[in-house]
């Protein structure tokens, strides 16, 4: 099927969406190179489609469609092709992308293009909190844990990789009962839920899995209904994007003095650091996942100034950080989405427990 | 400190944020009732009591008598126009020092004849000595305040008087912020006041004796990094609009190097001087 418009696109998707939904019912598994419908929503600050970055040995060839801001991207490693992507770019902050190609490859593309340095491309960054949150008002089917220990080499490290799928009723209760453990408990983040809605009193439904960095895998009988899932994720993010945003450093100035507006984002931690400096090297290494490089100073015992810069972006990031939080100044025109990946690798990889925490309020 | 004081931050106390002081201007430009211009430090408001204070910082070998008697005669009227309150004509004012425990027995000495209370800080602790007129202000600092946390530091990147090290710091951060921003591959050219306006947004305001103190560091600064060689660090792959990784963790590693150095050297010149 040619798809030429955005019609065209979200028919090929709903057919296969209810083709793999049966398949999966039936037979438990999808034949060879049937794949199910997935989606990345992306974060840019590029401006055009046509200023994708080439990473790697992936060649990327944009097509047009009918449709002014749907566009076809072919993916090809050397000469042959890879993956396909219709790229949504309606928002121009946030692109989104479904595919139907195999996942496997799709990852590893997105992974690429993502993690390469000052590219202005980042994906969505969804923390413990925000996952548990969204999913209070669907069906919950389920939800993955996922934690691998990067900052701590030696020492009393009780939890180095944990993995976990907890599929059904029980799934919160289980984790509940892990995060009451004085040990399990820092090592608790989600990586991913599984959640189901009904529309249409019972006609349709969509199962999404959705994981922390903005990848909706979808089932079920109706396009728009994933649509409608993406749009909602989106939606709030959007807003935690904004309160972050909106609490950016800026200097207002008049010939009569000037103004300061803002105040600092806290990251906060559930257990006290042992070795803080440690912890800032990791941050600060310029490597995945946290892409930051900077440079810090101990100002005072324990207390540390860091003056870094997103890899993604380019843009400053100022911090302050004592074994209890971290201190994030953000400059004016900054992208909130830094601090959002800082938060939730940092639940994935130190501290599960660690919290956002703006002028008292937990967000 | 004192912006922090107005904000509610982890690790230090928001006892004037729980008055409704907010910062309402940095180095304000104000007319005395003498008709002189005042530049004091910062200006804070509550709207909540109809109340400005404000605050001139100071180290104690750094008050002069002019100063000070300058500031004794700001009124109300030299600010009204100015304070972001609900009801002008309800506003009071309260001008006070602040300054470190161990340097302030100059600043007391020569602000005793005003009357002026002082914010008087040390590691620990600050008190306040002397009176506000505002009741709301002596009953919240009747005790000493403990500072068992940090102050929040980055609201104003440094001063003139700051560590070499500390402004090197932020000179290096704009010097790689600059670099990735570039997306072509052409070279990427940059002077002192080039950074200086990147990092201070309101740098054309600035004092002209500020700006040339500061102007003179970043040039030492600017010139050490270009005789280490570090720009070769700063180039970027060919062809492509990338770096390696590898490069930018021994950039980090000369950085670092450079900062211990440009401390040992320049600590040493300044107290010659």
């Amino acid at each position: 099927m040619e798809v030429e418009t955005r019609r065209d696109l979200y028919n090929l998707m709903e057919l296969k969406m209810k083709k793999s939904y049966e398949k999966l019912k039936e037979e438990k598994k999808l034949e060879y190179e049937e794949n199910l419908l997935k989606t990345y929503v992306i974060e840019t600050s590029l401006e055009s489609v046509h200023s994708m970055p080439k990473v790697g040995n992936f060649e990327i060839d944009i097509e047009k469609t009918k449709d002014k801001t749907l566009y076809i991207m072919k993916v090809y490693e050397g000469k042959r092709p890879h993956s396909v992507f219709y790229l949504d770019a309606s928002d121009e902050r946030f692109w989104i992308l479904h595919t139907l190609s195999k996942s496997e490859k799709t990852d590893r593309f997105m992974n690429k293009i993502i993690f390469s340095i000052s590219n202005n491309l980042d994906f969505l960054w969804f923390d413990s909190r925000f996952l548990e949150d969204i999913s209070k008002n669907e069906i919950f089917r389920g939800f993955s844990l996922k934690f691998e220990e990067k900052i701590r080499e030696t020492g009393d490290i009780h939890v180095k990789t944990l993995s976990m799928k907890l599929w059904g009723d029980a799934a919160s209760r289980i984790l509940e009962t892990l995060r009451k453990d004085d040990i399990l408990r820092y090592s608790t983040a989600l990586s991913g839920i599984g959640i189901k809605r009904i529309f249409n009193g019972g006609e349709d439904f969509v199962i999404e899995d959705v994981t922390f960095n903005g990848k909706f895998t979808a089932r079920g009988t109706t396009v728009d209904g994933h649509l409608y899932m993406i749009r909602k994720f989106l939606k709030k993010y959007k807003e935690k994007l904004s309160s972050i945003e909106d609490r950016s450093i800026e200097y207002e100035s008049s010939d009569f003095g000037y103004r300061i507006k803002g105040c600092p984002l806290i990251i906060k931690f559930s257990k006290s650091v042992e070795d803080i400096e440690r912890l800032l090297d990791s941050l600060l290494s310029s490597t995945r996942p946290f892409r930051l490089w900077g440079l810090k100073k101990e100002i005072n015992k324990g207390f540390y100034k860091i003056l870094g810069v997103d890899l993604h972006t380019g843009d400053k990031l100022t911090m302050e950080a004592s074994p209890e939080w971290l201190r994030i100044y953000l400059p004016r025109n900054s992208c909130g989405n830094t601090v959002l990946r800082l938060l939730t690798n940092i639940q994935q990889h130190f501290d599960s427990g660690a919290e956002l925490v703006i002028e008292d309020e937990t967000i | 400190m004192i912006i922090g004081f107005c904000n509610k931050v982890a690790g230090w106390p928001s006892i004037l944020k729980d008055l409704g002081y907010k910062v309402d201007w940095i180095e304000p430009k104000l007319f005395n009732s003498e008709g002189e211009r005042v530049v004091p430090d910062i200006m804070l408001t509550s709207n909540k009591f109809c109340h400005s204070l404000i605050i001139e910082c100071k180290g104690g070998k750094s008050a002069n008598k002019e100063q000070i008697k300058k500031l004794s005669r700001l009124t109300v009227e030299s600010i009204k126009d100015r304070a972001s309150i609900y009801d002008p004509s309800r506003l009071n004012l309260d001008i006070c020092f602040a300054s470190f425990m161990k340097d302030s027995e100059n600043i007391i000495r020569l602000t005793k004849k005003y009357s002026f209370p002082a914010l008087l800080f040390s590691d620990t602790q600050m008190r306040r000595e002397g009176e506000f007129k505002s009741k709301h202000l002596n009953e919240k600092l009747t005790d000493a305040i403990h500072l068992d946390g940090y102050p929040p530091t980055n609201y104003i990147p440094f001063t003139s008087d700051d560590d070499i090290n500390l402004i090197a710091s932020y000179v290096l951060q704009e010097i790689v912020s600059i670099t990735l921003k570039h997306s072509r591959d052409d070279e990427i050219t940059f002077d002192t006041e080039d950074i200086l306006e990147r990092i201070f947004p309101v740098w054309k305001k600035f004092d002209i004796e500020a700006k040339k103190k500061l102007r003179n560091r970043v040039d030492n600064i600017l010139r050490e990094i270009s005789r280490r060689k570090l720009n070769e660090y700063l180039k970027k792959i060919k062809g492509r609009p990338t770096w390696v990784a590898k490069s930018l963790q021994a950039f980090r590693k000369e950085c670092e190097k450079l900062l211990e150095d440009l401390g040992k050297k320049y600590t040493i010149q300044e107290k010659l001087f």
